[in-house]
């Protein structure tokens, strides 16, 4: 997936576990974890709103790299 | 944007949509050929398999005679047996998810994983045990002679028809109450009780935007698997029509699944295409 994050560094930055960072931005547990992992890339609501809790902006957290091709 | 800039723009449509036109047909010269050799394939394999039913019809007869008798021996306890198995089943894993949720530290993911696995294993095994409950039940009132109700086996097995039937659906219903009340520890974010009639709806209301997502692949994947056990029954109550005795009943009752799921999942694409 070419959406990479930082976002569990930023959770890091002010001590909060999943499941509380999930309360922050109204998801689940899991789809803080899956977001981390890079499994799940999320709406650009809920990128907006991780960004708001850290006080950032969307693309010091998510970055979005072109997925290389073989020629 | 002047004439010139007009007519470029409608000549560059034009030669895009004529590229796509080509690009289709060159996909479907390439799919086609695929398609007939398997259409071709199913037809010889329909036509062994019309031949062997054909030649089996004895034999299929006497095995259903077998069948039967078994199945009538089988099918008052049916409920009892299953309904334990999945009693001790959900159970252990219950218990299991406890344990690990109680030592979770609320940080490590694959932790907690294994505990909501193991929840959906029970999940899962509660609702296939409901679809086999109802079956047994039909099993077990379809092998009563109705006739010989007076006599004191008769009624015996009718009433164990009935408590393992309710024993299956008592049982179900306090697994799944437990299995989600659990999974609604974990996950305080989710909402709904078992035993509201809108708990499928308060549930996915409940859930955010990824477990949705999860849910309607989920959903299709059932779909796509629905479609093609529909096919493959369909083609079996064939035969059975034609060489087994089945009647027709079988083939309309699978025909009408079948139906069901097409229309149903057509209609929710053009409802959810359609500006709000």
């Amino acid at each position: 997936m070419p959406l990479y994050n930082h976002l569990k560094e930023y959770r890091a930055k002010i001590d909060v576990n999943q499941q509380e960072m999930g309360k922050l931005v109204g998801v689940s547990r899991q789809t803080i974890s899956q977001i981390e992992r890079g499994d799940y890339s999320p709406s650009v609501t809920l990128a907006l709103k991780i960004a708001k809790v850290f006080g950032v902006s969307v693309e010091d957290i998510f970055e979005y790299e072109e997925e290389a091709t073989d020629e | 944007m002047n004439r010139e800039e007009m007519t470029n723009n409608t000549e560059l449509q034009g030669e895009m949509q004529n590229t796509k036109a080509a690009e289709n047909d060159r996909e479907d010269k390439k799919a086609f050929k695929k398609m007939i050799l398997f259409t071709v394939i199913c037809g010889i394999v329909g036509f062994f398999s019309g031949m062997f039913a054909a030649g089996t019809e004895d034999g299929f007869a006497q095995f259903a005679e077998v069948l039967k008798s078994g199945v009538c021996v089988v099918a008052p306890f049916g409920n009892l047996f299953f309904g334990t198995i999945t009693w001790i089943a959900c159970a252990g894993w219950m218990r299991q998810s406890r344990r690990v949720y109680a030592a979770w530290d609320g940080e490590d993911e694959d932790v907690i994983e294994q505990a909501e696995l193991k929840l959906s294993y029970g999940i899962c095994l509660t609702s296939v045990n409901m679809i086999i409950g109802f079956f047994f039940f039909g099993l077990g009132i379809y092998t009563l002679d109705f006739t010989q109700l007076r006599q004191q086996a008769a009624l015996i097995n009718l009433a164990i028809i009935f408590v393992g039937f309710f024993y299956s659906l008592i049982i179900n219903t306090i697994l799944q109450k437990n299995l989600v009340n659990f999974t609604k520890e974990i996950n305080p974010e989710k909402q709904g009780s078992v035993y509201d009639l809108r708990f499928q709806k308060i549930w996915m209301e409940s859930c955010d935007e990824s477990e949705k997502l999860q849910t309607y692949q989920a959903g299709f994947a059932a779909m796509q698997t629905g479609s093609y056990t529909c096919i493959g029954l369909l083609i079996v109550c064939i035969i059975g029509m034609m060489s087994w005795d089945f009647g027709i009943i079988p083939m309309i009752m699978v025909v009408a699944i079948w139906l069901v799921l097409v229309i149903r999942y057509n209609a929710e694409c053009i409802r959810l295409s359609k500006r709000s």
